[in-house]
């Protein structure tokens, strides 16, 4: 049905997904599990009340040497964790870094799915045409808005001037029914062999594509995570989350990806070979972290992740501490969604050792790592406060502090960031890090209570 | 007064703090995230959506030997299909777009394959691009 002289507009049909949430017995389920633990706990406490009086350890001496082994080994995973991800950011950021780009540049869908982003979506678009890239589309996917998104999207639709030629840019209307499946209907929609997605409210670089397209020359290759950056800059709070992006999310990755296992892609930038993400089922609306679930189906189906430092991916940070507790709080819950999801492949290392190894750290990350971090703290301070061992915090947290800071060093140095996020490092590891890990402990025993939760939206400031 | 114990009390009272700080705004969140609880809505089986995109520029590529016609994605269309025979009755107008078209997307094509390619309308051409504003019938 055509409706304008430049652009037809159509009527097209898809499947609305399903709820798979059952309340049914739920509350009962949640019961039991607190009932489980509660038991689990009390038997233990006994058997340890039971046999320590057959030990020549005494209680006060049993806290002692526990809290030394539990600290000892904490530190010990530490060490290991940072320099193990230096180690292979290190080789995996020289293989890339200044390999030049190839000759391959098949044709790319962008993928926009944007929900109530009338303030910002022109600057998300225009930033898409100036792609360095000579063989792409854009496909708005607006998902039920209810403010003028779609009048703002609308003006965009027909063939725009790119930097090397006309870019078509088409645009979706369609109820709401979250990210993931605005993010489906433009991939279903989309005929290129390689898709982008992205969020409505992120910026990308002209390097952006070109630099990401290249992996797709191994056909192995199912995806690519790119580097997402802070944009909003210059607050004490989203400069300190612009040093966590760099020191604790992209380092990782670009260590994981030494092996192609990276195992976020993140919302902001992806590109997918489309019969990786057709063989793993495309986003699943099951889990508050839909990327993460999506990028360990498309692992579980044996194709290899890599992460690629230079296709850069600005996007807005919260600013109030409230907006970064409930992102934190929905991507802690949303992971140890997707652990669950795959839990098969946790047990059982036959089944794929690389998955198993990449679930494994998930887990740990997720899991074991805040709960742990919270716990030394909380030794510390009851140290110096009843026993007066007031110094002990000091050599603790100076030499986390001077890993961090070494961290921020080469973090800086490698994606050439700005030099005046190494002096955040303390103010990281002293304030950042434990109200991060805080938050993420309260989501994780929130997650195993199953206790319900919302998708929520962070306020832009456009 | 030597340093180290300053340092330490320091940082003992920002870890107090951060703890309570962090412990507090969580419980803030979760009053608030609890006062607006909406209801999940219910979803339909099938829903319908709008789909707007951009008239195709009437420059056609035509391939006569098996009436199979290339969408847009002719990058893809290429890997697929060998064209052996075309019509070639184009307008000096219409050679001139679509040499700067083929410069300026800087396709490479395979050697042995070829594409040609056919006007329906010269006076449409100025439809590729589409700078302006929409215009509703």
């Amino acid at each position: 049905m055509c409706v304008n002289e430049k652009n037809d507009k159509f009527l097209i049909s898809f499947s609305g997904e399903k709820q798979t949430e059952s309340v049914n017995g739920k509350e009962r389920k949640i019961l039991r599990r607190i009932l489980l633990s509660g038991i689990a706990s009390i038997v233990l406490l006994l058997i340890i009340i039971y046999t320590l009086p057959k030990t020549v350890l005494t209680t006060s001496s049993l806290i002692e040497y526990a809290t030394i082994v539990a600290l000892v080994i904490f530190l010990f995973i530490l060490l290991i964790r940072y320099f193990g991800i230096l180690i292979f950011s290190y080789f995996y950021m020289n293989e890339y870094t200044f390999k030049p780009t190839n000759g391959f540049k098949p044709f790319v869908s962008i993928i926009i799915p944007v929900f109530n982003e009338a303030k910002i979506i022109d600057r998300s678009i225009n930033s898409l045409l100036k792609l360095d890239y000579p063989n792409y589309e854009i496909i708005i996917v607006n998902d039920g808005s209810t403010d003028n998104t779609k009048k703002v999207a609308e003006t965009f639709v027909g063939y725009r001037n790119g930097i090397h030629n006309k870019v078509k840019v088409s645009l979706i209307n369609k109820p709401n029914g979250g990210k993931s499946s605005a993010l489906n209907l433009g991939i279903n929609i989309s005929d290129a062999e390689f898709v982008l997605c992205m969020d409505g409210d992120s910026m990308l670089t002209p390097q952006s594509l070109k630099m990401a397209v290249r992996h797709f020359v191994n056909p192995e290759i199912g995806a690519v995570a790119g580097n997402v950056k802070v944009l909003n800059r210059g607050k004490f709070f989203t400069d300190l989350q612009a040093l966590e992006y760099l020191e604790g999310l992209n380092m990782a990755r670009s260590a994981q990806s030494s092996i192609k296992l990276v195992n976020i892609i993140p919302g902001p930038i992806g590109l997918f070979r489309k019969k990786a993400i057709e063989s793993a089922g495309l986003y699943s609306s099951d889990t508050f972290a839909e990327d993460a679930d999506l990028t360990l189906r498309i692992l579980s189906k044996g194709w290899k992740i890599n992460y690629e430092p230079n296709s850069i991916s600005f996007t807005e940070a919260p600013i109030k501490l409230q907006q970064l507790l409930k992102q934190r709080y929905r991507w802690t819950r949303g992971i140890l969604q997707s652990i669950r999801k795959h839990k098969k492949l946790i047990i059982n290392p036959t089944i794929k050792f690389s998955d198993t190894f990449i679930l494994w750290s998930m887990f740990y990350e997720a899991l074991i790592w805040p709960p742990m971090n919270l716990a030394a703290h909380l030794f510390f301070i009851v140290a110096a406060l009843f026993f007066g061992f007031t110094t002990l915090i000091f050599y603790w947290w100076a030499g986390l502090a001077l890993l961090d800071i070494v961290a921020a060093l080469y973090c800086v140095a490698a994606e050439k960031e700005e030099f005046r996020l190494i002096g955040y490092a303390i103010f990281y590891r002293m304030i950042f890090i434990l109200i991060i890990d805080i938050c993420k402990t309260m989501s994780t025993v929130e997650e195993f209570l199953g206790i319900k939760m919302i998708w929520g939206k962070l306020e832009r400031s456009g | 007064m030597e340093l180290i114990p300053i340092l330490s009390t320091i940082i003992l009272v920002a870890t107090i703090s951060t703890f309570i700080l962090a412990v507090g705004a969580y419980i803030l969140f979760k009053i608030r995230e609890g006062k607006v609880q909406p209801q999940p809505p219910t979803k339909p089986a099938n829903l319908n959506a709008e789909y707007i995109v951009p008239k195709e520029p009437k420059i056609k590529k035509f391939f006569l030997d098996d009436g199979v016609q290339p969408n847009h994605k002719n990058t893809m269309f290429k890997e697929r299909y060998n064209p052996v025979a075309v019509k070639e009755n184009i307008s000096e107008q219409d050679q001139d777009v679509i040499q700067e078209m083929q410069t300026e997307q800087k396709i490479e094509l395979p050697k042995q394959k070829f594409l040609v390619v056919q006007t329906l309308n010269a006076s449409d051409k100025t439809d590729e691009s589409n700078a302006g504003e929409i215009k509703w019938r």
